[in-house]
């Protein structure tokens, strides 16, 4: 057996966690979601490339820094990306091999960045993040620097869709520019604004799946699950930020079910939080609640994007 | 619904496969060492010591 063979396995399970093509629980592991979309994508590279960004996207606390990292990056020649990935890929490891040439590259593309956002932000902050948006941290993951150029703008499209369906309205019908800011992010950050005010929004509840989301055995996760502190009932939090409320709430239930078979209890309730309820589903909800014993079993919380919660 | 190991393995090395294809490891391997990279991972995902990988490593990603 070939001396590294360990560590190849251990590069290789690295990835397909950090990737959340499979997920590990309970000694034994599923494919995921993404994993079987992975397997059935006809341009794996590109949807592997998607997901890689994306993530990194909605991980990022300078999103607007993140995007025209980006779209700078794929505007330059051949040569300047070579030389910027030498730098972000090996700077640390290889200071001495970086020429002023290279060096003297990375610093102009800083500079279009911090021209671009309008020297609003600091080029060593721009700096920071430009490069941890580029690399990649983790072992057997591809960093976004490696993706090839036709891939990457291909999925900065998508990425700035992404970022346009949460811009529809457009600046002048918005009272003022920056709460239109912050609502966009709210949207694209509300798990993680949720999660980290949980103990304000939810003081009854206790999250049990350590920041992550939870895999169920069949492989689907669950946004955020919680355990009741008053009854120590299970909770599945289900985040819905489209709208397609009515398949959400199927979606709550079917996650309801799956924790009550893998931890062999009826003690668990449901909340959806979503935007804008339609009235099909609210018929539907209010039909289920009426059939339960303890109707607050599903409960259904609209945001809205100055982040009050109104319960239903 | 019941996965066979043969399956959990096929499911494993088709990933890693497909992975390395599209560049994604530092370390190249041929289709015979995937499949018992596969049947190892497989193995130690069910023993739960998936730390047994880096013990027995070179320390290389340490």
């Amino acid at each position: 057996m070939r001396k590294d063979f360990y560590d190849a396995a251990w590069e290789r399970l690295v990835a397909l966690k950090s990737y959340k093509l499979i997920s590990i629980r309970n000694k034994t592991f599923r494919l995921t979601k993404r994993g079987v979309e992975f397997l059935k994508h006809e341009d794996k590279e590109y949807y592997l490339g998607k997901i890689l960004l994306m993530d990194k996207f909605k991980r990022t606390k300078h999103p607007d820094i993140f995007i025209e990292c980006f779209n700078q990056f794929v505007k330059l020649s051949n040569k300047e990306r070579k030389a910027i990935k030498k730098i972000v890929l090996g700077g640390y490891r290889n200071f001495d091999e970086i020429s002023e040439d290279d060096w003297s590259v990375w610093n102009e593309f800083i500079v279009k960045v911090y021209h671009k956002l309008g020297k609003k932000k600091s080029k060593k902050l721009i700096g920071r993040i430009c490069d941890s948006s580029l690399r990649s941290i983790t072992i057997g993951v591809k960093a976004p620097i490696d993706i090839p150029i036709k891939t990457l703008r291909k999925i900065l499209k998508e990425l700035k869709e992404v970022e346009n369906t949460f811009n529809k309205e457009k600046l002048e019908e918005v009272e003022n520019k920056s709460s239109f800011i912050v609502k966009n992010l709210l949207e694209l950050h509300i798990e993680e604004i949720i999660r980290k005010n949980f103990k304000m929004l939810f003081p009854d509840l206790q999250i049990i799946d350590n920041g992550q989301h939870y895999y169920t055995k069949d492989g689907n996760y669950i946004d955020i699950l919680c355990k009741s502190k008053k009854d120590n009932s299970y909770v599945v939090i289900e985040l819905k930020r489209d709208r397609s409320p009515s398949r959400a709430l199927v979606q709550l239930l079917d996650y309801m079910n799956q924790v009550m078979e893998e931890f062999k209890t009826k003690d668990v309730k449901g909340i959806l939080i979503c935007k804008n309820l339609d009235r099909r589903t609210k018929s539907a909800l209010k039909a289920i609640r009426n059939k339960l014993k303890n109707p607050d079993d599903i409960s259904i919380i609209e945001f809205d994007l100055k982040m009050g919660l109104h319960k239903i | 619904m019941i996965i066979m190991n043969d399956e959990k393995m096929e499911i494993l090395y088709t990933l890693i496969t497909e992975l390395e294809k599209i560049g994604c490891f530092e370390i190249k391997t041929t289709d015979l060492e995937r499949k018992k990279i596969a049947k190892l991972l497989l193995e130690i995902i069910e023993k739960g010591s998936e730390d047994e990988l880096v013990n027995r490593g070179s320390g290389r990603w340490l």
